[in-house]
């Protein structure tokens, strides 16, 4: 079987990191972009498999974002992460899943939250989760 | 005036929970995944154990932050509140002292549409706030009601439109410079340590997130009344349906 892609969006270096750590410990090939613009120009690069991505974020925003991938590819997986709201009212997370996540993960999280959410949403499994 | 230094504290709370959660991503999971390669005998194990407690203790601080920013990611749904007390009531019970009187009038209210985990808390942190108020008090008590608002007179055939909880205790009462600053964050009278002082300020977020509102009677010496009302599920649905149309002719 191939190795499974995924590409990760975050503005906060020390998260990015974190989860790169998780994932390859598990054998997956992580990419890792610092805003929503850099995540959507190397998902036109990469293809990869599964896009996490953060909410709160400079320039582009996670939810921006989710939009643009969802125009491009209708069955990109895609998984929505989130420390909460600073500036504004409102539920991110569930605007995320509104707006076609598979899934949504607040932070902090555990690394078998993660990577379970992760192994679902590559299986296939579309339907929506959150915690 | 109150109402804008709370809702200012409140967005200073948001962006401070949210830089917080990012901040505990390394910390909570690779200290776990630390774990993973480390056997119980190692003498890291203890210490990363540690870490992790630690790291959890303040995840959950966080989220009472939120709750009071009304930032946190909630789930509404159509809930039935007495099922959801009850339950409080049923927690509550077994943690209580003995010594004080547990009073529970818990009667059928229409349905509420809210976070059933949220309102739960508002019940667990209204009664440990009051039992921590009673102290070491003999002959006291703590009631808690829920009762569907009696209708307006006059308004015979009309169903009522909110659902009112009420958290009564004997214990000491409060004195007003102490009232005007109970819903305020990080605000207490215990000793360091011993609270955080989150705990009102928690139940003054839910409360007004869920568009109720909330009422303290207090008489020093003698106790605290805590009133919530929260609408219905019609009701919330009907001001949900008029707000948003007013937002799309505005």
């Amino acid at each position: 079987m191939s190795q499974k892609t995924i590409l990760v969006i975050d503005d906060d270096p020390l998260v990015r990191r974190t989860i790169e750590r998780i994932l390859h410990k598990k054998g997956y090939r992580v990419y890792l972009a610092a805003d929503g613009s850099q995540g959507l120009q190397a998902f036109q690069h990469l293809r990869p498999d599964l896009v996490i991505t953060d909410i709160v974020m400079p320039l582009t925003d996670g939810l921006e974002t989710i939009r643009s991938l969802r125009t491009w590819v209708p069955d990109a997986r895609i998984i929505a992460i989130s420390g909460g709201n600073r500036s504004s009212k409102g539920d991110l997370l569930a605007q995320a899943l509104s707006l076609g996540a598979g899934a949504v993960i607040a932070k902090p999280f555990a690394p078998d939250e993660l990577l379970f959410k992760v192994s679902q949403n590559l299986q296939g499994g579309l339907a929506a989760t959150r915690q | 005036l109150h109402s804008q230094k709370l809702e200012a504290l409140g967005t200073l709370a948001g962006g401070v929970a949210h830089d917080l959660n990012n901040t505990l991503v390394p910390i909570l999971s690779l200290s776990k995944l630390a774990l993973e390669d480390l056997s119980e005998d190692d003498p890291l194990h203890a210490d990363i154990v540690t870490i992790v407690s630690a790291s959890e203790r303040a995840r959950d601080l966080v989220k009472r932050i939120l709750a009071f920013s009304r930032k946190q990611d909630v789930q509404k749904t159509r809930i039935d509140p007495a099922a959801v007390v009850r339950q409080a009531l049923q927690m509550l019970r077994v943690t209580l002292p003995s010594h004080i009187a547990f009073i529970e009038r818990v009667g059928d209210v229409p349905s509420i549409f809210a976070d059933a985990g949220q309102l739960q808390q508002v019940v667990v942190n209204l009664v440990t706030n009051a039992a921590q108020a009673i102290g070491a008090a003999v002959h006291a008590s703590i009631t808690v009601e829920l009762s569907a608002l009696a209708a307006a007179p006059g308004a015979a055939n009309r169903p009522s439109n909110l659902v009112r909880l009420r958290v009564a205790d004997t214990g000491c009462g409060m004195e007003k410079a102490v009232l005007d600053r109970i819903f305020e964050p990080f605000f207490t009278t215990k000793a360091v340590g011993e609270g955080t002082g989150l705990g009102l300020s928690v139940v003054h977020g839910i409360v007004t997130g869920h568009g109720g509102s909330i009422e303290v009677k207090n008489k020093r010496g003698k106790g605290t009344v805590f009133t919530i009302l929260l609408p219905v599920a019609e009701a919330a649905a009907g001001a949900a349906a008029t707000a948003s149309a007013l937002d799309a002719a505005a």
